[in-house]
């Protein structure tokens, strides 16, 4: 599996398979949002309105639960963080470049939840509070407690960006050579699809959620 | 003795007959191979969590569900070293930046990179053994009280990712080796520069220590608070403060890796080629002597914790003594350090 094609340039800004593929996941997202909560209702949901309503409450339990229940106001992002993470990661199956497969797009996501830790950890503790939390619990620690907030972005962007490249790599060379054995691979990719794209896609998109979770309410308290 | 020449000789001269491009691609190969070894970390982690996991539910079934997720979660941060490694071997398969460079670099200096980036990657042993350790005991406390399962899950989460400092540490190493290396250019001590790198990527392995014992102490976090949630804050502060004491290994490898890279003192020395070689590989091999204050002080991390979960009252006599039994385990690795810096910067054979 080679880099991410380049399709163009805009404005000195290159326009890589990774972007286009997000937008296309990006527009795959709108429509299912789009078809969940049409003609919604109070008394007689339809099926779509369940679907949409479970998958609310489900997430809002898990922030509620991660985050503690003062800190609602991330469920949002959350949602739109994990709901992204899922449909990227899955992209395989259908043949598209995960986008996040490429370190550029795992790194921005990464610093989202760097930016909001530190930021909204400055915002609940004060600025004083905010310094004196890297001089915790000893000051002599100070050196550690900033490398391991630099580690955190670091190891959420390599970790999802090696998961995703690593199993595309696989099935690039399965498919080439399946495509050395037989006149076009059938069946036998299934279940690498399975464990490669859907298992690992949907545990990495939690674990990336779940992590982003735990940092920004961590540095609130 | 080989005819008229010692070992080192004739492995020189051996080597010496193929395409530099070659040497580099064999070379990379060999550290593509060393790296992997790191995969020993994350399955004994993962497994050991996959077997409390099974504990725990055959102790309480009804609970399947949340113990299989906070198993699963754990086991994928666990993951993480052996996806760190799988990187690292990808990019000298497929992207390899030593093969590039090979116009204008010495050979020896980028073929002991490859190797030295392998090397490095070995380090994720530690990290994955120690998160998977935490994995397991954080689905065993979810397995005994499931309403726990929130303040677990941030415990051994946050502890998990203290544990993988040091497999960030040995990944930066890796980077730097391949695409900011300081030795590219030929000639003169290529061979003092090489052995540096060799040295630099070995110190890394140091890294496996605090891996083991933070992860330790992260399991035991994640196990005392599965009891004592609302003791919360007091186990995660002597959680990450033994943590941090028992980091100390991996900082001072990650210092020696540092200055055999950036602020070489033997590279601008005159002396026997062969000694001021050895010296930089020998200051990496006794930083390796980090695994065991780092494992070891993360097990006094770890039962301070536990210790501290179950009756918080003592909190500050358990500090006392996990700190001073702490700083008496880092001897040993002070020692190695002493004995880099001396072989550095007051080398007695030169």
């Amino acid at each position: 599996m080679e880099g991410p094609k380049i399709y163009g340039e805009i404005f000195g800004f290159s326009i890589t398979q990774t972007i286009v593929n997000t937008w296309i996941i990006m527009a795959f997202i709108f429509v299912v949002c789009y078809i969940l909560t049409k003609n919604m209702q109070k008394k007689r949901p339809g099926n779509a309105q369940v679907i949409a309503e479970t998958i609310v409450t489900t997430l809002d339990d898990l922030v509620g639960q991660t985050m503690g229940k003062d800190k609602m106001r991330f469920a949002p992002y959350m949602l739109a963080l994990i709901m992204f993470l899922a449909f990227a990661n899955i992209a395989g199956i259908i043949g598209l470049r995960s986008p996040t497969a490429d370190l550029n797009c795992t790194v921005g996501l990464a610093l989202m939840t760097f930016f909001m830790t530190q930021f909204f950890g400055l915002k609940s503790k004060g600025l004083g509070g905010y310094l004196k939390g890297f001089l915790e619990p000893m000051p002599f620690l100070l050196p550690i407690n900033i490398i391991g907030e630099f580690a955190n972005p670091v190891s959420l962007s390599f970790r999802l960006f090696g998961n995703m490249l690593g199993g595309g790599i696989i099935m690039a060379l399965l498919y080439s050579a399946l495509a050395g054995l037989i006149f076009f691979p059938v069946l036998i990719p299934v279940p690498f699809h399975f464990y490669f794209d859907i298992f690992s896609g949907l545990l990495q998109s939690f674990i990336f959620t779940m992590l982003s979770m735990v940092f920004i309410s961590g540095a609130m308290d | 003795m080989i005819g008229d020449m010692n070992i080192i000789e004739f492995v020189f001269q051996f080597l010496s007959q193929f395409d530099p491009v070659d040497l580099i691609k064999g070379f990379s190969a060999i550290g593509i191979g060393i790296a992997m070894i790191a995969g020993v970390g994350p399955g004994i982690g993962q497994g050991f969590a996959a077997g409390k996991g099974a504990e725990a539910v055959g102790r309480n079934p009804a609970k399947m569900n949340d113990i299989t997720m906070i198993m699963l979660l754990g086991a994928a941060v666990a993951e993480t070293s052996g996806i760190f490694a799988l990187v690292i071997a990808m990019i000298l398969l497929f992207a390899n930046p030593f093969i590039a460079a090979a116009a204008t670099g010495s050979v020896w200096v980028l073929a002991a990179s490859a190797v030295a980036c392998g090397i490095s990657m070995v380090a994720g042993i530690g990290p994955g053994a120690g998160q998977g350790y935490a994995a397991g005991k954080g689905a065993e406390a979810v397995g005994i009280k499931p309403e726990n399962k929130g303040s677990v899950l941030r415990i051994m989460l946050l502890g998990q990712a203290v544990a993988q400092t040091t497999g960030i540490y040995a990944l930066i190493i890796s980077l730097i080796l391949m695409y900011a290396n300081p030795f590219l250019q030929a000639g003169g001590k290529d061979f003092v520069m090489a052995f540096s790198v060799l040295g630099a990527g070995i110190a890394m392995l140091a890294g496996i220590g605090p891996g083991l014992g933070q992860g330790f102490a992260a399991g035991k976090g994640a196990e005392a608070v599965g009891k004592n949630p609302t003791k919360t804050n007091d186990i995660s502060m002597i959680m990450l403060l033994g943590a941090a004491v028992a980091e100390t290994s991996g900082i001072f490898s990650l210092v020696v890796a540092l200055i055999l890279l950036f602020a070489n003192p033997l590279i601008g020395l005159s002396g026997s080629v062969w000694i001021l070689s050895a010296s930089a590989l020998a200051s990496g091999i006794a930083m390796i002597a980090g695994i065991g204050p780092g494992t070891g002080q993360g097990f006094a991390a770890g039962k301070g914790t536990e210790m501290v979960g179950i009756r918080p009252e003592v909190k500050s006599v358990v500090l006392r003594v996990m700190l001073l039994g702490q700083a008496v385990a880092q001897t040993t690795g002070i020692y190695a350090l002493i004995v880099a810096l001396v072989l550095m910067y007051a080398n007695p054979f030169l």
